[in-house]
């Protein structure tokens, strides 16, 4: 614990840091009448080149991390995509665009037929999902800069206990649904929003995503990735690509001898001990109970979080700005006035704007929140009853296998199998049954 | 292919025998060890370092934030900014034409900027190093930890991760219960939440040809369902209270007439003979104006049709105890109806002089009548009727404090049976009731010599209460800014924060304004940043936070109707019926202009979609443009 303490001032005082040097002062302009105030420049649009220079990165780093991942099986390789994405994707482009964002912009795009998803989101959006289902989670071994700086700030991981880690990884579909919701209304776009590491990355930003960033860096010091794997909800959606990817990261490049030696390697949780088959009368009863546990479940959680979801889309109203002139225009007729009032309101009565038309705009507005939301809060149940019915019912596996939903290819296992080591000419003993260790 | 990793931290790891290998290191064992202690000392070291350099930019920079920005008066530059260019630029204010104190001027604010921006521009820089000893601190650290990693455990292969199983059984404890733990706290946060957004509400056009379509095709059988009551959306849309829905007399209704002229009939659209005088005002739900009038010996409801003016129905009312007892003396400015009705669409309720209370259904079917008693009141009874879900509630104060007489009560819409009744301690008083919600809490407000007091509507409980009334307390209060604001002719304005129990004289009054434009007749009115009233023809602003009095307009004239808001604007109402409008600011009141209608009035005016209703002493007046705009 004595290790502890000055990695988290550090931490402190390199978030202070970084909230004071980028703090935005308004100095006065000279009030002397003839100060001529420079005109208000507005600046121009990003050029498309950079777009799609950011696409080509993209790909570029997806092919280098899924074949250092799956061929070269190289860790280093890996650390030095990492590195290069962060400073690109990360320090250089400022976090921004980047595919976990970008879901926002493709529910919009779904939603509101008067919004063009811009080419280079949409490449952003489907560069990743489509070598997830290729060759696994090439996007989260080294390319995005938020799983990259978590992952490099690694020092010490612990183990999230199995109960735990499973009940916070319901999270990340949390999330997606209510980033949906909100994206899809045309609300707000929450992800970015409350991005934590979007702060770092531009040496300002709010308060509240300075904190949480210089948070979770911390916490990533001693979990491993916190942010993708109890928040991300890109992260969800790789995770459901990658369980049907074609090749995955495998620990042993050989036979798996259960030696157990790569056990602890994995910091994230995504390796799979042996599960044996069942057989016979026990197979086809297990397999009587998973088909009545999920015609049981399934409607079940779709229909009760499908109703919680509406509930939750009608709360969410007021996040929209027309929803939330409506309730305000409404608190005030209602005599629940607000000192000052905000400016929506100022602006509203200013403009003498019509109150029935923003009233009809909330009703209007309200039913969408209500099916999408009751959609939404279906689909997040149907995640919930699938999830539990993994867990109950797990996929028999002969050998410890990398969880392909959840592996990030990061390449630390690799080294720990004997057969690897083997591979790259290291000499090693091969570990017998008791732990003893054999002959090379 | 290319050639596999064979070398590089987890070779060397490997090598160096962290766990896994151990037995086949040989002779070299040691000096490996040698060297990777050594290896982990130095990252060590250069982590050490790293970690004071950063701490120590850190503190710089936190210091040069202070300078910068935090700490009043404790930078340099605030510093100087405040002793030194401050009182220069006192001077040049009183000597403007001092050409070489401009220049000294010019040459400080110049140093000033100078001194900031390359703070600054030093500060973003000192952030990329702080960054940078950051990274090198967490690199070095790694490092040392990835060398110092003690040897992993050779496992028993012997004992089977038997406990794999073991441990899904838990997962799936632990995922069903953050299932039902969702659930749950979705049910507790939105159980309450339903569409708020009724489409009736956008059911009304633009054109004042037709008024919001709200009253439902109820028939008697409705109006006497007893545990009806109207939704909140629908008591907003309309006018169903003395001073509109929240008791204020502000309407947000866009593009109500400014100028109208009853003696041309300029935007007069239609104007209809009342029966009986009163001086109680309209009440509007959708389509229907209600009113009332009473002499001595009679007592009258009336309903209008809102788009065209026609008398729909007129009721008596009578109760054989109103009928039997003697007339109450009233002032002549009060009158025998004074109080407002009060509206919830399928019903309307009134109260007169004499303590007569009834309950008509929209069409005007009588449901209930009664008598309170002749009240002891000075004046004349003038207290108006509120609704709370499906109770009425009359205030009804009479004679002195002492006397005990003076009660709060709330009786069935539907039958006019008493729910709850409560006494108040208070004397005789012509203030109209108003209902707040404030933190969730519904609240009745009601003021009265010598008390203001908030009572639970459900229950008629005494919530709070406040000293601070004296005399004859006839301004309704209004609750704006999250304060309930008082006035008296004889004590004070008063801004008390409804969120208390008990006796609040101490603890609640965020401020009291006792020199002037004390209330008389006319009730409170508030637009946020501005508390107003209206006496003896002066209008009067206090700063809605502090009391202090800003300003006071004589406007030559005299009032009894209370004053409001709409279109923005302030606007008044004399006894010759001739409105005031004006623009009121923190410096004054500027009036943008007078329109008459031909004939006196009492009563506050009522607002709907594109209309204005105002009752003269012999007709009601609709106001509006023809095409609507």
């Amino acid at each position: 614990m004595s290790r502890v303490w000055p990695v988290l001032v550090l931490l402190f005082f390199l978030w202070v840091g970084l909230d004071a040097a980028c703090g935005v002062e308004r100095f006065p302009p000279p009030d002397f009448s003839d100060h001529a105030l420079p005109p208000t420049v507005v600046p121009n649009p990003q050029p498309r080149t950079s777009d799609w220079l950011d696409v080509a990165v993209l790909a570029l780093g997806l092919a280098a991390a899924s074949w250092l991942s799956l061929r070269q099986r190289s860790r280093r390789g890996i650390v030095i995509v990492s590195l290069v994405s962060l400073a690109y994707f990360g320090f250089w482009r400022r976090g921004c665009v980047c595919a976990i964002g970008s879901i926002q912009n493709v529910a919009l795009g779904l939603a509101d037929p008067t919004y063009a998803v811009p080419l280079a989101v949409m490449a952003l959006f489907t560069l990743p999902l489509v070598v997830a289902l290729i060759w696994g989670r090439g996007f989260c071994a080294g390319v995005c800069p938020h799983g990259a700086i978590q992952d490099l700030v690694l020092v010490k991981p612990l183990k999230v206990p199995g109960w735990l880690d499973e009940s916070l990884r319901v999270l990340p579909w949390l999330h997606l649904a209510l980033a949906v919701l909100l994206a899809a209304t045309g609300s707000l776009f929450l992800i970015c929003k409350y991005d934590p590491f979007v702060g770092i990355f531009r040496m300002a930003g709010p308060r509240f995503m300075l904190i949480s960033g210089a948070a979770l860096l911390v916490l990533s010091m001693f979990v491993g990735r916190p942010y993708c794997r109890y928040l991300c909800p890109y992260g969800a959606l790789l995770g459901v690509a990658a369980r049907f990817a074609r090749w995955r990261p495998s620990v042993t490049p050989d036979t798996c001898t259960r030696c157990r030696l790569c056990e602890s390697s994995c910091p994230f949780g995504a390796l799979n001990p042996p599960m044996p088959a069942k057989q016979g009368q026990e197979r086809i009863a297990s397999g009587r109970q998973r088909i009545v546990l999920l015609a049981l479940m399934v409607p079940l959680a779709a229909l009760l979080f499908g109703w919680l979801g509406g509930k939750v889309g009608l709360a969410a109203l007021p996040l929209h700005p027309a929803g939330k002139l409506a309730t305000l225009v409404l608190a005030q007729e209602r005599g629940e006035i607000f000192n000052p009032p905000s400016d929506e309101l100022t602006a509203f009565r200013q403009h003498g704007a019509d109150r029935l038309t923003v009233f009809a705009t909330a009703v209007a507005l309200e039913a969408r929140f209500l099916t999408l939301g009751r959609w939404l809060g279906a689909i997040f149940g149907l995640v919930l009853a699938l999830k539990l019915a993994r867990i109950f019912f797990p996929a028999s596996t002969p050998d410890y296998e990398t969880d392909s939903g959840r592996c990030v290819s990061c390449a630390r296992c690799f080294s720990a199998c004997p057969y690897e080591l083997l591979r790259r000419g290291i000499p090693v003993a091969l570990p017998q049954e008791g732990g003893r260790r054999g002959e090379t | 292919m290319a050639k596999p990793e064979s070398s590089g931290p987890d070779a060397r790891a490997a090598q160096s025998g962290p766990g896994i290998l151990p037995g086949i290191q040989g002779g070299g064992q040691d000096a490996r060890a040698t060297s990777t202690a050594l290896w982990a000392r130095s990252c060590s070291r250069i982590a050490l370092i790293a970690g004071v350099f950063s701490l120590v930019l850190g503190g710089w920079l936190i210091a040069n934030t202070f300078h910068l920005h935090r700490g009043p008066g404790a930078g340099k530059l605030r510093l100087v900014e405040a002793r030194e260019l401050a009182p220069l630029k006192t001077a040049l204010r009183e000597d403007p034409k001092n050409e070489p104190l401009k220049q000294h001027i010019r040459q400080l604010d110049q140093q000033l900027r100078h001194e900031y921006f390359r703070r600054e521009k030093l500060a973003g820089r000192a952030a990329w190093f702080l960054l940078g000893g950051a990274a090198v601190f967490l690199a070095a650290l790694k490092l040392a930890a990835h060398l110092r990693r003690p040897p992993a455990p050779i496992p028993n292969i012997s004992a089977r991760p038997a406990d794999a199983q073991r441990s899904a059984a838990l997962a799936a404890k632990a995922v069903t219960g953050t299932t039902l733990a969702l659930a749950g706290l979705a049910l507790a946060l939105f159980w309450n939440t339903g569409r708020q957004w009724q489409p009736d509400l956008t059911s009304s056009p633009e054109t004042p040809a037709a008024v919001p379509a709200a009253v439902p095709a109820a028939g008697p059988a409705a109006a006497s369902d007893p545990g009806w009551f109207p939704s909140a959306g629908d008591v907003a849309a309309n006018w169903p209270y003395f001073r509109g829905p929240a008791g204020s007399g502000i309407t947000t209704l866009p593009k109500l007439p400014e100028t109208w002229d009853g003696a041309s009939g300029n935007n007069i659209l239609w104007q209809t003979e009342i029966g009986l005088p009163g001086e109680n005002s309209p009440v509007i739900w959708g389509n229907r104006i209600f009113l009332t009038g009473a002499t001595a010996t009679r007592r009258e409801v009336y309903c209008f049709d809102a788009t065209t003016g026609a008398l729909l129905w007129k009721e008596p009312v009578n109760t054989p105890q109103g009928d039997r007892a003697e007339a109450p003396e009233v002032m002549e400015d009060t009158g025998f109806a004074a109080p407002t009705a009060a509206t919830d669409g399928r019903r309307v309720f009134a109260c007169f002089a004499n303590g007569d209370v009834a309950g008509f259904s929209a069409e005007g079917k009588r449901l209930w009548a009664l008598n309170l008693g002749t009240p002891e009141n000075t004046y004349g009874h003038a207290a108006s009727l509120t609704l709370w879900q499906n109770r009425v509630i009359v205030v009804y104060d009479q004679a002195e404090a002492k006397s005990g007489k003076s009660k709060i009560l709330a009786l069935d819409a539907a039958t006019g049976k008493q729910v709850w009744s409560t006494p108040r301690p208070v004397a005789n008083s012509w203030v109209s009731p108003i209902l707040i919600k404030h933190q969730g809490r519904e609240q009745i407000i009601t003021a009265a010599d010598p008390l203001v007091i908030a009572y639970d509507p459900a229950t008629g409980k005494n919530l709070w209460q406040a000293k601070c009334m004296r005399g004859d307390v006839a301004a309704s209060p209004t609750f704006v800014n999250e304060l309930v604001y008082v006035g008296s002719d004889q004590t004070c304005i008063a801004a008390i924060k409804p969120d208390g129990s008990g006796d609040v004289t101490a603890s609640h009054i965020a401020w009291k304004q006792e020199d002037s434009g004390l209330p008389d007749m006319c009730s409170m009115l508030c637009d946020g940043p501005r508390v107003y009233t209206l006496v003896f023809g002066i209008f009067y602003a206090f700063d809605a936070l502090s009391g202090k009095l800003l300003w006071e307009h004589d406007t030559k004239t005299t009032f009894q109707a209370s004053p409001c808001i709409f279109n923005g604007r302030i606007h008044l109402l004399t006894t010759k019926g001739v409105m005031i409008s004006g623009e009121a600011s923190q410096d004054g009141f500027k009036e943008t202009g007078r329109a008459a209608l031909g004939e006196a009035a009492g009563a506050s005016p009522a607002f709907a979609p594109g209309r204005i209703y105002l009752r003269g002493k012999k007709h009601l007046f609709c106001i509006g443009t023809k095409d609507g705009k």
